[in-house]
């Protein structure tokens, strides 16, 4: 394209101008980014600085932030270490403790089993709704997902009913149970996507070399699917882990998870807020922790480099 | 593991769409088939059929004696390799060799052995340890052939192995089929391409499908030379044939074919078919090789049409002349070593033992017995 003199600067003008604009509007987007990144932090921020901070550094006005931190909040709901000024209050603080540590075990119980029964069965039933597919298996496939759209509460009182006739009620079964309602549309919904991504062909190349569709199965469909797998196992373990309802009202006080026992903190005669903020860092640190490990295999790129496409 | 492939009556239909008409046809053990036929012809249905992962909606696939229809692909012991290659991804180039041999619990050593001797044979010993996403559109072709062939099988089904590879690459693993083809000792071999240079430089014999129904099958030569009608005619020869509609008629006592333009008189073999078959219109089919040409005016010119050079251009190596004569056009391969000039005139005149006829229906019309073509598959 051959610039005469006459439009050289008009050109020239132009490019400048599109070479400063871009960089405006980056700096807009990053300070918007920002801002809306201190308000997502701002409350994990806030909990876990109140977590080292004694009850009186944080009631002061302005509050004591950054002048000492202790380690007295995390001491006393692990009930180590710990002394109190009564008797009847150090008894009181040691069976809440022993409560939380019983919640966190229950917990990871629950959360540990509602998982793997979810993955069990969700998997195979993600791998028959993309493969045969038809307008009843979409159906099937949208109901699963349905269970997500449905108030807990809205079921709750049913199913506490059925739970109580049907003997459920109070048992570890009954709570992973009705925890998988929450599972399994995951499970089933991210790994059917993923299994929707694997060609056809694969399959059909291996049935060619002699394969059991049994062998597909365990030998192609499900390291292709690897990724997808694991996220939905992620996800789901976090959403059962979170759970409150179902532990609220389905389980005995022996078998209540973590998110019912932290409300044990919420006194009326002790509201100490940076014991709370330490139960609640104890209570998540499991989840982060799951999170940060199993997100390499969220992010390991399998390139389907095979299938000319 | 002599088995002899067979297909009867088979009938495949997707919905409405009827993707296969009364195929039928039998491979014989060591034979190299070869399925010919435009996009969407339904050859890759004819393979899926024969591999099992397609039913037939009726007719019957036999393996042998046995009937394969209930049979689910996994225990037919065919081997295919497919047009898009599919290869595992997650596997290495030799665990994508090793593919059927895991699938028969093969000792470690056999596999070893075997994925050597594949290796070797196709080129891909430093590849073995790749994964198919770094490897060329050549070398997965390479792979896919080799997982097809590492385990011997009743069967092998080759889905257009050449089609997307540059023609460079073609050419050279075209070579290469001609050495797996004495490789291949004992089982039955379909391959399907829509190029015809390769099905006339590989097969044994050659199957020409068309819209789901088989036009013809027979040897290469058959179908080049005898062509059971104007749709096979079309298909195999680039460029494609020239048809002539040329009415038949008598002046002076001499059968002439009536062209248009011009009246050709007939003699030789090609007037005898024409007076037993009494037909009064026929189609010449005159290959654009198959032309006497001439620059200037012959001495018989009324032999001869008379046509211009309409256009001139070079392709696969040989010229290609466009004539025209009025509202009609024809073309002609000619050697290039003398370019024709646009404008000028040329004389065209077909080599009669060259020229097929074809009745209006497009049926051939047997030039050494006048006998009309009617035998649906052509053998000739």
């Amino acid at each position: 394209m051959a610039t005469t003199p006459a439009n050289d600067s008009a050109v020239r003008q132009r490019i400048l101008a599109t070479e400063r604009e871009p960089l405006r509007v980056r700096a807009y987007v990053n300070v918007a980014l920002g801002v809306v990144g201190v308000a997502f932090l701002f409350p994990i921020a806030w909990m876990v600085v109140l977590s080292f901070k004694s009850q009186a550094q944080i009631t002061s006005m302005p509050p004591d932030l950054f002048s000492s931190f202790t380690l007295e909040n995390y001491r006393s709901v692990l009930n180590i270490g710990v002394s109190y000024s009564s008797v009847s209050k150090a008894s009181l603080m040691e069976i809440k403790s022993t409560e939380f540590l019983q919640g966190m075990l229950n917990t990871t119980v629950v959360s540990f089993f509602s998982v793997a029964i979810s993955a069990l069965v969700g998997i195979p039933a993600a791998y028959g709704l993309s493969r045969y597919k038809n307008a009843l298996k979409d159906q099937l496939a949208f109901t699963f997902l349905s269970f997500r759209f449905v108030p807990q509460l809205l079921v709750i009182i049913p199913l506490y009913l059925i739970y109580q006739k049907i003997g459920l009620y109070g048992t570890y079964f009954g709570v992973i149970w009705a925890s998988s309602l929450v599972s399994i549309p995951f499970v089933v919904w991210i790994t059917r996507s993923y299994m929707d991504d694997i060609p056809l062909e694969i399959e059909e190349a291996a049935l060619m070399d002699g394969h059991t569709r049994r062998d597909v199965f365990f030998r192609i469909i499900l390291p292709l699917a690897k990724p997808g797998i694991a996220a939905s196992i992620i996800i789901s373990f976090i959403a059962v882990w979170n759970n409150f309802t179902f532990g609220f009202v389905l389980a005995t006080t022996r078998l209540q998870p973590v998110t019912v026992k932290i409300l044990s903190f919420y006194d009326i005669t002790d509201m100490n807020y940076g014991r709370i903020a330490a139960a609640m860092m104890l209570a998540t640190l499991p989840m982060i922790l799951v999170s940060q490990v199993a997100a390499k295999y969220l992010v390991s790129g399998m390139s389907m480099g095979a299938v000319r496409k | 593991m002599s088995t002899t492939i067979a297909l009867s009556h088979i009938w495949k239909r997707f919905g409405s769409k009827v993707a296969l008409a009364d195929v039928s046809f039998e491979v014989q053990p060591g034979e190299f088939f070869v399925l010919i036929g435009p996009s969407g012809a339904g050859k890759t249905t004819t393979l899926r059929v024969l591999a099992g992962l397609e039913s037939p909606s009726s007719g019957v696939v036999r393996f042998g004696e046995r009937v394969m229809n209930d049979v689910p692909p996994q225990a037919r012991n065919a081997r295919m390799a497919f047009e898009n290659y599919s290869l595992y991804p997650h596997l290495s180039v030799r665990e994508n060799l090793a593919s059927p041999l895991r699938a028969q619990k093969a000792n470690k050593r056999e596999v070893a052995e075997r994925i050597d001797r594949i290796a070797t044979m196709l080129g891909l010993e430093t590849l073995l340890d790749r994964a198919p996403r770094e490897l060329s559109g050549g070398q997965r072709q390479r792979v896919s052939l080799g997982r097809a062939l590492i385990v011997e099988s009743n069967l092998l089904l080759l889905d257009e192995p050449l089609a997307h590879l540059d023609a460079r690459i073609r050419h050279e693993l075209r070579a290469k089929f001609h050495d797996i083809k004495s490789f291949l000792s004992r089982g039955a071999v379909i391959y399907v391409t829509h190029d015809y240079l390769e099905a006339l430089s590989l097969a044994d014999r050659i199957g020409v499908l068309v819209a789901g129904s088989l036009q013809q099958i027979g040897t290469p030569e058959d179908v080049y030379y005898r062509p059971s009608n104007i749709t096979v005619a079309r298909l195999v020869g680039q460029p494609a044939i020239n048809l002539l509609r040329a009415r038949i008629v008598t002046e002076n006592g001499a059968l002439c074919a009536d062209v248009g333009p011009v009246r050709l008189p007939l003699s030789g073999e090609i007037a005898q078919a024409l007076e037993a078959a009494k037909a009064q219109t026929v189609i010449l089919g005159i290959r654009p090789q198959f032309w006497n040409l001439s620059h200037s005016r012959p001495a018989d010119a009324e032999r001869w049409v008379e046509a211009k050079i309409g256009l001139y251009e070079i392709r696969n190596y040989k010229g290609v002349i466009r004539a025209d004569r009025d509202n009609s056009s024809w073309l002609a391969l000619t050697d290039t070593y003398r370019d024709p000039v646009e404008g000028s005139p040329i004389w065209l005149q077909p080599q009669w033992d060259r020229t097929l006829l074809f009745d209006e229906g497009g049926m051939r019309i047997s030039a050494s017995t006048g006998a009309l073509g009617r035998t649906a598959l052509g053998h000739s």
